[in-house]
């Protein structure tokens, strides 16, 4: 069979791996750090939004949580990338600067898609981890004199996030995954990288081996290192 | 001047009427214990005299302040009233003397050096000093209780909540906590004490209190009411208790 014949993994690898790991791997470390603390910082603010007893922005943050979990996240970077440009330009236009023109950074639609999103299940692992949090805990800070603002930062949240730590872990490892994504968006990540190298070498089961490896031996380890933080975060939990 | 006087005092949950008219004043320095059925609003009251529930109707004068007005500081109020709750609900990510100094520096502002020296002075009172720096997590259901007791005293309170605070406990450790408890009176701090610690309320308390229905059904010193109690139901509910 000709495709066996001419295997040639050698050679993709003296070729492709350099590749993965020069401006590709950095494109994904670069989206999935601060895509993943941008993540938290949305989940912690629509968790706050959540648990507030203002019903008006109650409604509005279920309705936009609705909108991300109901759609796939692939749509949503591709309208990160795609149409959000063009509704600033129209924005811009009504705003009486009709010269206006925006491009989008592949990253950087990426960073804000990912973030966006898993920010959005995030949200409710912190939520419920808030509302999970003993109601004696804020009735003894009430009872010593803090206000219902300072018990909730004070005593709840950080509690909270500590026990909502271990899921974030697998978030994290899920956002690595799905970097792979970014490469409907133009993204010069792993998967586009690949792809542009099989369609010059035609080494398409030597490529893809080695692209699924590479995750593999990022993800692997990685979770790995979750598990482990679960233990330690266990051990010193009551 | 009583130091708290409970007028006309009402509490519904919807349509559950918990508590339905109840009128207690409380001297300074005075003991007092609150007895009564399960559910018969006992805790209730209690949470309403910091205004961890808010009361439907009634005044609570405190220091001759009416709390339930609109303009009152409750946080200042909650700061002069501390609780100690059944489950201790100590703060399980701190230090014990952290858990003890942690509502000094951040409310009253207090220096980190002066709140920690009061706060080992308080586990010192109440034998908790050699665990100052472990976590509550450590410790027995006792202990943690002694600890919620320093916790609030560490906020200087002129009077002191207790509801059921040794009824999570196992018999054994019920003892060292009474004492606390007990030295506490001595010292002549208000105390308003839910219980079914008869002993305590016998030896300690000035006045015994007997709910139910929502209702103050009887309202004598301890003695009396243990030995000669006036009222039917208080009669029921104490030999069912004293029996046991
Ligand atoms: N937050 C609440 N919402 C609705 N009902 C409540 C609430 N808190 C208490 N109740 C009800 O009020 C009644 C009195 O409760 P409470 O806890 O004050 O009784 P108690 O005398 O302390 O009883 P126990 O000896 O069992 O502790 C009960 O029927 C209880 O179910
Ligand atoms: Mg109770």
């Amino acid at each position: 069979m000709e495709v066996l014949e001419n295997l040639d993994f050698a050679k993709a690898f003296k070729e492709l791996l350099p590749e993965l790991f020069g401006e590709a791997i950095g494109i994904v470390v670069t989206v999935t750090i601060v895509g993943f603390l941008l993540a938290i910082v949305i989940g912690f603010l629509l968790a706050l939004a959540r648990v507030s007893k203002n019903k008006i922005l109650n409604g509005i943050v279920v309705v936009f949580q609705e909108i991300i979990r109901g759609t796939p996240l692939l749509v949503q970077l591709v309208y990160v990338f795609y149409v959000v440009p063009l509704l600033i330009e129209v924005l811009m236009y009504f705003l009486g600067k009709p010269d206006f023109k925006m491009t989008m950074p592949a990253v950087t639609a990426g960073i804000i898609g990912m973030s966006i999103n898993y920010g959005t299940y995030i949200s409710e692992v912190i939520r419920s981890a808030i509302l999970a949090i003993d109601q004696g805990q804020t009735e003894a800070a009430l009872a010593l004199g803090l206000s219902k603002r300072q018990a909730m930062f004070r005593i709840v949240i950080p509690q909270a996030f500590k026990n909502s730590i271990p899921v974030f872990g697998n978030y994290l490892v899920m956002l690595v995954k799905d970097t792979s994504l970014m490469a409907y968006i133009t993204a010069q990540e792993f998967l586009m990288t690949t792809k542009a190298y099989t369609s010059q070498t035609f080494l398409t089961i030597e490529s893809y081996t080695i692209l699924a490896g590479v995750y593999l031996v990022i993800c692997i380890p990685l979770a790995l290192l979750v598990k482990y933080v679960e233990r330690i975060s266990n051990k010193s939990k009551r | 001047m009583a130091l708290l006087e409970i007028k006309g005092l009402q509490k519904s949950f919807g349509e559950l009427k918990v508590l339905r008219d109840v009128n207690i004043s409380i001297e300074e320095g005075e003991v007092l214990v609150l007895i009564g059925p399960s559910g018969s609003g006992k805790s209730t009251f209690l949470r309403c005299l910091n205004l961890l529930e808010t009361p439907t109707a009634g005044e609570i004068i405190f220091d001759g302040q009416n709390i339930l007005e609109k303009k009152f500081d409750i946080k200042k109020y909650r700061q002069s009233v501390g609780m100690c709750f059944q489950r201790f609900n100590l703060f399980p990510f701190m230090t014990v003397l952290d858990n003890v100094t942690f509502a000094p520096c951040l409310v009253k502002k207090e220096k980190k050096e002066v709140a920690r020296k009061k706060g080992m002075e308080l586990l010192e009172k109440v034998g908790m000093a050699q665990k100052a720096n472990v976590y509550p997590s450590t410790l027995s259901g006792g202990q943690q209780q002694r600890v919620a007791i320093a916790r609030a005293l560490a906020m200087e309170p002129r009077m002191m909540l207790f509801d059921e605070p040794t009824s999570a406990l196992d018999p054994e450790l019920v003892g060292d906590v009474l004492n606390v408890m007990r030295d506490l009176a001595k010292e002549g701090m208000t105390m308003a004490v839910v219980t079914h610690e008869m002993g305590f309320a016998r030896d300690v308390a000035d006045r015994a209190i007997f709910m139910d229905g929502g209702y103050v059904v009887e309202d004598s010193s301890p003695q009396e009411m243990f030995t000669n109690p006036k009222n039917e139901r208080t009669k029921a509910f104490l030999s069912r208790v004293l029996n046991n």
